[in-house]
């Protein structure tokens, strides 16, 4: 019985580690493996070398879609962590109606991408939306068409992205801004700073757990971001708006190359890694000194 | 009796061809014009009967301020596009050499070069909003005379019988111009190795309903392609799926009848998705013809 007892914990959460055990490390290292055979439409067990992450990076389509990726990961973190921050400076000003704002911001995340994906394909679609109706209300050399245009179109990902995550940036910043003691913002008052001090000298440095857990889920937000891009573009015009999940599935399901298609999850799988994995190091560690 | 034309039935054999383990169920043709007719006729523009007249009637129509060709940039559909190109400018046999064999010397040499040229030269026939546009928008399109062409399968007769129009009173078929070519794309059910009589004799009832004559008369009628069965009697069939069951004898008979490389008939999955790559970057970007065909040739050397 007080065996029992003492192991009970670590028995009811032993069928859940076995499962992510099996299904997340096991498959990441199946992938992995199945990333050095010259597997196609089935996997092939004999092993190939790195054979296929040549073929990979001669592929042009991969070079764009790595491209797109960062593009869109920087500008995706750089806006949403920008527009969160200010949306919830400014929601913190102890203002009027502020839980029916704070809904309207939050709003866009209760929907999924591929709605977000598609109703902004219709508003940037330029014989549809807003091009055609600025140019229908008189403003007749008014053009939006960054949807149609290779090179920009990545860009209307990053729109939509934004227009749908940074209320949640909000959300955590809030959060964030609600659990620092208005003592030390009275103290800096007394000391004569302003505002703009009070935030920028005073609470944003506080909230670095903050940024730490905002960044870290935009960061994998950005990298495993497929159905957006379906939705909204479908990685044209052509392939011009490709990124490396749309490009891993093509391959996967749709080409037969299963070995090609693992050799660029790993290439996603390391980038993730090369990211996160430092940055939650040194934030933890940071903590731990700070015991 | 024989039910199924040699070509088809070569796409429903396993084991190299020994036993049938896949039923087909319709032949869809790839390489029609589907026009308004209102907008052709207003005009005095006639169905093309080579490229060159496709392309006099697009500036005619273009001048007047008429979307000459409805097209959704999907990579799919700017190869359906392309293929029926192909085959209309570099003929049967290039386009055998090129789709079915992956001869690279064929698929690099001037005659592709030529072909992105007319690619080049639809690309300007569509209008701004045609990037990611699905084909059945597009058919719409046509329908409301906003557009005076499109290029796609039969699959789009289907869209036209939906919203109740007729041919030659509504719209316009025709095959697009070749020298009796003919792509075609034939839909089937797979059936796989299963143990257990009673689920055999199960997939020989399916088998023999889906190759049944009612059931492919009905469906096809519907769908907008022809019967895969040979001995169907076409009677119920309106104009457009006439023609192209006695075009798809015409073709057999001059070597015409060759398999949809867009529609994943021919070629390894990986070579024709390294040629779609190719084909709707160029479509949607301002890529020469030269660098396109040479970017066929490496990508086409990388995946296979």
């Amino acid at each position: 019985m007080y065996w029992l007892k003492r192991n009970l914990p670590r028995l009811v959460i032993a069928p859940s580690f076995g499962v992510i055990a099996w299904f997340v490390y096991g498959f990441i290292f199946w992938t992995i493996y199945i990333s050095f055979t010259k597997s196609k439409l089935l996997p092939n067990y004999e092993y190939w070398g790195i054979d296929q992450y040549f073929r990979l990076w001669s592929m042009p389509r991969w070079h764009v879609a790595v491209e797109n990726l960062f593009i869109f990961t920087t500008l995706f973190i750089i806006f949403c962590v920008f527009i969160g921050i200010v949306l919830a400076i400014l929601l913190d000003q102890k203002i009027r109606a502020e839980g029916f704002l704070r809904t309207i911001y939050l709003y866009p995340m209760a929907l999924s991408f591929i709605v977000t994906g598609t109703a902004w394909r219709w508003i940037l679609n330029p014989s549809l939306g807003l091009e055609k109706f600025m140019q229908d209300v008189g403003f007749e050399t008014f053009t939006f068409d960054w949807l149609v245009t290779p090179g920009m179109s990545i860009y209307t990902i990053v729109i939509a992205g934004v227009w749908q995550s940074s209320g949640f940036i909000m959300a955590i910043f809030l959060a964030g801004l609600r659990s620092v003691d208005d003592e030390i913002i009275k103290a800096a008052k007394i000391d004569g700073a302003g505002l703009v001090a009070v935030y920028s000298k005073i609470i944003l440095p506080m909230m670095r757990p903050v940024f730490m857990s905002a960044i870290v889920i935009l960061v994998h937000l950005a990298i495993k971001s497929y159905d957006l891009v379906i939705a909204l573009t479908a990685g044209g015009p052509g392939i011009s708006s490709d990124m490396p999940a749309v490009f891993m599935t093509q391959m996967a399901f749709h080409r037969s190359e299963i070995g090609l298609a693992s050799a660029s999850a790993i290439m996603m799988f390391l980038t993730v890694s090369a990211i996160v994995v430092p940055y939650l190091y040194s934030e933890l560690k940071r903590e731990d000194d700070r015991k | 009796m024989k039910l199924l034309s040699k070509q088809v039935a070569s796409h429903m054999k396993c084991d190299d061809g020994k036993a049938y383990c896949a039923a087909p169920v319709n032949i869809h043709r790839i390489d029609w014009f589907w026009a308004n007719k209102k907008v052709l006729d207003s005009n005095g523009i006639k169905m093309p009967k080579s490229w060159a007249e496709f392309n006099a009637a697009a500036d005619k129509l273009q001048a007047k301020g008429i979307i000459p060709l409805a097209h959704g940039s999907q990579p799919w559909q700017d190869a359906t596009v392309f293929e029926a190109v192909a085959l209309g400018i570099g003929g049967n046999d290039f386009y055998k050499k090129a789709f079915v064999d992956a001869d690279i010397a064929t698929l690099s040499g001037s005659t592709m070069v030529k072909v992105f040229d007319q690619m080049r030269k639809l690309k300007g026939y569509t209008d701004a909003g045609s990037p990611g546009r699905d084909w059945n928008v597009a058919t719409g399109m046509v329908m409301e005379g906003k557009a005076a062409f499109q290029l796609m399968g039969d699959w789009a007769k289907g869209e036209f019988a939906a919203a109740g129009l007729k041919p030659d009173v509504d719209y316009y078929c025709a095959a697009t111009p070749s020298n009796n070519g003919y792509l075609y794309n034939v839909d089937s059910f797979i059936f796989f190795k299963v143990k257990g009589k009673e689920k055999v004799e199960g997939q020989k009832l399916l088998a023999s309903l889906i190759m049944g004559k009612e059931f492919q008369k009905v469906f096809n009628i519907y769908k907008g392609s022809i019967p895969a069965r040979l001995d169907v009697s076409m009677d119920e069939f309106d104009k457009c799926a006439k023609q192209s069951n006695s075009d798809l004898n015409t073709a057999a008979k001059k070597g015409g009848l060759l398999p949809s490389f867009a529609h994943g008939m021919t070629l390894e999955l990986g070579i024709k998705g390294a040629i779609q790559d190719v084909v709707t970057e160029h479509f949607n970007s301002n890529m020469s013809s030269q660098d396109a065909v040479k970017k066929i040739a490496a990508a086409v050397k990388a995946a296979s």
